[in-house]
């Protein structure tokens, strides 16, 4: 019985949810503040639980052990509540930059080092690609698509602004990359919807048909 | 008011003036405002004026009604016009006022401050009353005459109205104060002008003249001394009280005046007898003698007093007097005087005091004298004593200096033998004054009649030295010199030169002993009992009366007997130069022969060769039928109203012809006879000054009058109201200076626009400049375009329809491909990436696996068979599980799958948080397993560490970029890990890359690679799977079908 309210529940959010085709609504709104506030609980309880328990456990029970490093990041967390507190608000800039200084760098030095340089590694690399004409044409097209956002130079003709003429090959092959790759990002994401549609579809009435004796 | 509006439909607010919300465009109501007549423009509610043409929005309110005051109050200062340029201003010597002038001046503010102080006793106004007219030919020849030499400044009007009299009456400035204090009201001053016998400067000397004298209930003056004193100017003041108690013979010969109304019973009545000793009527104490008659009330105050005064005496006093008539009287004409007629017949009813006397019986006394004289001679409480009248002169001659040093003379002592005084010598001997120089003033006039014989020998009569003594101001204290005008003060009497004048005696002589005479007190008790007349106001006295004005050659100041400009009162001597050569006051032979007469003296006087006398500019004809009122002939708004106090009480300039080529411009302001001296500057100067000091007319300005000349500068400013022509020039129309013309005129010069001039600085724009704007400027165009696309417009106008449609078409694709036939359901050949993940797993047998869940159940359906297949396998292979996610939700995904395959055989750390930096952090403990201290978060055992640390193979499920990315990236690092992932179809682009370059090991994407990942696995392909695979196929068409059906109905709109 609980199985059945709880897939007839679903079953109406799911329906709340995809009504947004046809238009804001009051029950889409209804399901995704539902699916925000669960999620955001959800996700507190998961912190709270395994993150912020174990941290406090170890600086109340092991405090000469290692609990003591802990006061600086706790003191930095409480730093953070007093944005929103006007008067106080200033303690969590420091904990903010620290915060995305920390993050910045080490996602730039990954992306370095675990994307860029690996990346041009692959010119390197036969055996990765299709080869030299391929990784040419792949270079290329990385740089048409780079000069595409080029707006610098150019000269007013008839009252409008052109490119250079060199320019304007890598504009129009970059804007084609550019075109092609947006295409396959929405065909994938396409896919991925609906086949998430359908597996919704194939949960619900094998649900269905299940709960028919 | 506030200042916004508020919007009905989302009550936003919005600025005062805005036609739409700011917030959702509706149109907002037009608010309150007020339209300004001018311009239409709303102005807001608390506006007075309007903001853009500055216009009044409210009406003021209308002017509270009330009772129309009756008049104006008195202004103390108009606004002149300045008589020269400005700036001029270095001829003006403050040294060079007289004393005079800044006397008057004090006069002047002092009459105002009594005027408003004495705003309750005037009289009301009676503006009913209708104002009497009276035809110019009724006036003397001499007023109508003009001055060969001159040129009146006005016509001699021809009519005479009194129309303008309240305005006189009310008038704030100077003497009009004092007519208003004084001045009786219009019916009265109607009585006035029918009886031709009354006069307003008359009216205002009589109080002055009659401190002590009693209030006349006809008139409702008040003569109170204190009371009427500051109503006139300061030399009047100073004389006035001086005139008090002993006036009657003098002020008895004034006729017409109210105050001289009470004297004329004394006078009224002719004396048919010359050689009646004594005759009360004519010394001024006479009345019917009837009791009704002899009332109290009747009775004037000086008589009253007397009266009183005299109760204990005897009838010495009027012995004395009576006496004194005897001898005197044949200078005395009564006729001579323009007698009214009730008073003389009561005087002719009158008896005589002799005959009052002479009646032995006291019954008889009683009944016919008056209670007042009986009272006055302590009759009325015992009985009376008869005491022959030569007695009674007697007595009163012995003790004459006493009795006239005091005020009660008649009720001092009289048996005291104090002074050896000769009183009958005093009044009337004819003895020449021993030691005395005689000054052309002799106030023996005003107290004995004339001596006997025709006029010419009573001119000729001497003065008794004794007598010239009492006008000897140079013996007075200096008490009291002080208080005397200036003018009286420094004049010096100089012996009498002409014959005429002092054989006549009338000329009233003011002798200089040569000593102090006996009597030296007799000025001090004069001047503190009123007893002293002073010369100049007692020929005042005379004029008004009219009383022998042609038997009287009189030098009234006494400049007959000056030699030396220096003796000549400093006033007189700065009005104006002094003419030799013009006629004198009058007496012609003795007048003429002063050459020191001021020219505007001899102005004064009647034209040609008329007798009589000058007195500050009035002129008595010798004419015994005619004695002109000095304000015949000139209206009286003209002839009072500019005239200060000081010059109105006297009136002077009412005969005075003006001169023609007096182009004065305050010629309404300054009297006449002043304006006679404009020939020298420093008369005008001072005629300016003084016209300053009285301020402008307060009446209009009649025709006759010529303008003042007003200055260009001022000139230009006149309103248009009044100049009646439009100029050029800007006028304003608001502001301080509204209706001014030639303003100059405040304009905003940002609103205004002007022709715009070349600049000398041109802007230079380079070509990257004109580039960058012509690209915003294309830029800005497509936009705009892209925003009024047609069919752009219409798909959002159809979005919930098309939404709906789209749905329904995705929805029937998805039933048909898992129901419907199996299109797209062949098992796909396994990809090369998914072939690497399945042998990098089946490299990791036995060792723990990481299995990393980064997804949402949202990403469920197209993970969930993936990490079921991994799984599956790592389970046959017999590798652990170390389960975690960066995601909260991919925790508990993570958690359930590895509890279905690796129930007893896996470890889950649960959420690892800090993304990159977790994931960082995580790379060290599976790197490195020693310096692995532990997690954020979740704590980590030891073993829990040592199997991070045996972990070979990374399993990424993830639907999402960062996560996938994290991973590579941060782990990228670590050689000795390998990486794998599986991930949803669109993530593919993303992981495509990192498998080429082989940071990704291996590398399952979407439910149709999963679906080949499963033949690797020697296992059929799940019925599920390949029906979720033929749905998003069909899906997929169907979606691609929409899309060209999309592009085509765009193209064919655009």
């Amino acid at each position: 019985m609980t199985e059945s309210i709880a897939l007839l529940i679903g079953f109406v959010l799911t329906l709340a949810v995809y009504s947004y085709v046809v238009g804001d609504n009051p029950l889409y709104r209804l399901a995704v503040h539902l699916l925000v506030g669960v999620s955001a609980a959800y996700a507190a309880v998961i912190v709270l639980r395994q993150v912020m328990l174990p941290i406090l456990l170890e600086v109340w029970l092991e405090p000469a052990s290692g609990g003591a490093f802990w006061l600086l990041p706790l003191l930095l967390a409480l730093f953070l509540l007093a944005k929103r507190l006007p008067l106080v608000s200033w303690l969590s800039h420091n904990t903010l930059a620290l915060i995305v200084g920390v993050g910045a760098a080490v996602a730039l030095v990954g992306a370095i080092r675990g994307t860029l340089l690996p990346q041009i590694g692959l010119l390197g690399n036969p055996v990765a690609g299709a080869g030299p004409v391929g990784l040419l044409l792949a270079a290329l097209l990385t740089v048409a698509t780079l000069m595409a956002f080029q707006f610098t130079g150019g000269q007013v003709e008839d009252g409008e602004w052109k490119r250079p003429l060199w320019q304007r090959g890598f504009y129009y092959t970059g804007q084609t990359v550019l075109m092609i790759t947006f295409g396959a990002l929405f065909a994938g994401v396409l896919s991925t919807s609906i086949l998430l549609l359908s597996s919704r579809i194939t949960y619900f009435i094998n649900q269905f048909l299940q709960l028919i004796p | 008011m506030s200042e916004i509006t508020i919007c009905r439909q989302c009550s936003a607010e919005n600025p005062v003036g805005s036609k739409y919300c700011n917030n959702c465009g509706a149109v907002l109501p037009p608010g309150t405002n007020i339209i300004c007549p001018e311009c239409q423009t709303p102005n807001p509610r608390n506006r007075l004026y309007c903001d853009k043409c500055g216009t009044r929005l409210v009406k003021e309110p209308p002017p509270a009604k009330k009772a129309p005051p009756p008049e104006e109050p008195p202004a103390v200062k108009r606004f002149d016009l300045p008589s020269r340029p400005p700036g001029d201003t270095n001829e003006l010597d403050p040294t060079a006022v007289p004393d005079w002038l800044r006397t008057g001046e004090h006069s002047l503010e002092t009459t105002i401050r009594q005027s408003k102080s004495d705003d309750d006793d005037l009289p009301e106004p009676q503006p009913e009353s209708k104002p009497l007219v009276r035809s110019t030919g009724e006036l003397p020849d001499w007023l109508l005459e003009d001055d060969e030499d001159t040129e009146a400044l006005f016509d001699t009007p021809k009519e005479i109205t009194t129309e303008h009299d309240p305005e006189l009456l009310h008038g704030p400035i100077g003497g009009e104060a004092d007519e208003t204090a004084d001045s009786p009201t219009e019916d009265e001053r109607d009585n006035d002008w029918q009886t031709d016998s009354d006069s307003s400067w008359l009216d205002e000397l009589g109080p002055a003249h009659t401190g002590t004298f009693p209030e006349t209930g006809e008139r409702g003056r008040s003569l109170d001394p204190t009371a009427g004193l500051p109503d006139l100017p300061d030399w009047l003041t100073d004389i006035g009280p001086a005139h008090t108690g002993d006036l009657g013979a003098a002020a008895a010969a004034a006729k017409g005046s109210d105050w001289l109304d009470d004297f004329e019973p004394a006078y009224s009545g002719p004396l048919e007898e010359p050689d009646t000793p004594f005759d009360l009527d004519e010394f001024g104490f006479t009345g019917q003698l009837d009791d009704q008659a002899l009332e109290a009330s009747e009775l004037p105050d000086w008589l009253r007093n007397l009266r009183t005064e005299t109760a204990d005496d005897d009838l010495d006093s009027e012995a004395l007097v009576n006496q004194a008539l005897a001898d005197d009287e044949t200078a005395y004409d009564p006729a001579s005087f323009d007698m009214d007629t009730e008073t003389s017949a009561s005087l002719t009813a009158a008896e005589d005091l002799d005959d009052l006397f002479e009646d032995e019986d006291d019954d008889h006394a009683y009944e016919v004298a008056p209670d007042w004289l009986l009272q006055s001679l302590g009759l009325d409480d015992e009985p009376i004593k008869t005491v022959p009248t030569e007695e009674i002169i007697a007595s009163l001659a012995d003790d004459g200096p006493t009795a006239f040093a005091e005020i009660d003379f008649l009720a001092d002592d009289l048996d005291e033998d104090e002074e050896a005084f000769d009183f009958d010598a005093f009044l009337f001997d004819d003895q020449p004054l021993p030691e005395a120089e005689d000054t052309p003033f002799n106030a023996d006039d005003l107290f004995a009649p004339p001596p006997d014989g025709d006029e010419e020998e009573a001119d000729d009569a001497p003065l008794p030295a004794d007598h010239a003594v009492l006008f000897d101001d140079r013996d007075a204290p200096d008490e009291l010199i002080s208080e005397a005008p200036d003018w009286l003060s420094e004049i010096e009497s100089e012996p009498l030169e002409s014959e005429e004048t002092a054989e006549s005696d009338a000329a009233l002589t003011v002798d200089e002993p040569a000593d102090k005479p006996a009597s030296a007190d007799l000025w001090d008790n004069l001047e503190q009992t009123d007893l002293l007349i002073k010369p100049d106001q007692l020929l005042a006295d005379l004029e008004e009366a009219g009383v022998g004005s042609g038997d009287f050659a009189l030098d009234p100041l006494g400049l007959d007997d000056l030699d030396e400009e220096d003796e000549i009162p400093e006033w007189i001597s700065q009005l104006g130069p002094l003419a030799g050569d013009t006629g004198p006051l009058g007496a012609d032979d003795d007048l003429a022969r002063n050459e020191d007469l001021p020219e505007w003296i001899t102005n004064m006087m009647p034209a040609g060769d008329q007798e009589g006398i000058t007195l500050s500019g009035l002129s008595l004809v010798d004419d015994d039928d005619d004695y002109a009122d000095p304000l015949d002939g000139i209206p009286e708004e003209l002839a009072s109203a500019d005239l200060p106090d000081w010059l109105h009480d006297a009136p002077a300039g009412r005969a005075i012809n003006l001169s023609a080529d007096k182009t004065d411009t305050f010629a309404s302001d300054i009297p006449a006879w002043l304006q006679q001296t404009g020939d020298d500057e420093e008369t005008a100067q001072l005629s300016a000054e003084l016209s300053d000091l009285l301020g402008p007319p307060l009446h209009e300005m009649t025709p006759q009058l010529r303008r003042a000349e007003i200055p260009e500068w001022l000139q230009a400013l006149k309103p248009v109201e009044l100049t009646g022509t439009e100029t050029d020039g800007y006028t304003a129309t608001s502001g301080p200076l509204s209706d001014i013309r030639g303003a100059l005129e405040i304009e905003p010069l940002i609103a205004k626009p002007r022709t715009a001039t070349p600049s000398f600085l041109p802007f230079n724009v380079s070509k990257e400049q004109q580039q960058q704007v012509a690209l915003l400027q294309q830029v800005i165009a497509t936009e705009t375009e892209s925003q009024a696309a047609p069919g752009v417009q219409s798909m959002v106008s159809m979005t919930p329809a098309v939404r709906a449609g789209l749905a329904l078409l995705l929805l029937l694709a998805i039933l048909l491909g898992l129901w419907g036939p199996a299109l797209f359901a062949a098992t796909p050949a396994p990809a090369p990436a998914a072939a690497a993940l399945h042998t990098a797993v089946d490299a990791a047998a036995g060792q723990p696996v990481l299995m990393v869940f980064d997804y949402t159940p949202a990403l469920a359906a197209e993970l969930d068979p993936q990490a079921e297949i991994l799984l599956q396998q790592l389970a046959a292979n017999g590798s652990p599980v170390v389960s975690l996610s960066q995601y909260t939700a991919g925790e508990r995904l993570a958690d359930l799958h590895t509890a279905v395959t690796h129930a007893d055989n896996r470890t889950h750390i649960g959420y690892l948080p800090g993304q990159a930096i977790g994931v960082r952090q995580l790379g060290y403990c599976l790197a490195a397993a020693p310096t692995c201290d532990g997690l954020i978060g979740p704590s980590l055992t030891l073993a829990d560490r040592q199997t991070l640390a045996d972990v070979s193979l990374i399993i990424i499920l993830t639907g999402e970029r960062d996560s996938l990315v994290n991973w590579v990236e941060q782990l990228a690092v670590y050689d000795q890990l390998t990486l794998t992932a599986a991930v949803t179809q669109g993530l593919r682009p993303v992981a495509a890359p990192y498998a080429a370059s082989g940071q990704l090991s291996g590398l399952v994407a979407g439910v149709s690679e999963a679906a080949g990942y499963q033949q690797l696995l020697q296992a059929p392909p799940a019925d599920g799977l390949l029906r979720q695979q033929n749905a998003q196929a069909m899906a997929q068409l169907m979606a691609a079908l929409i899309l060209l059906f999309g592009l085509f109905a765009y193209a064919r709109r655009t």
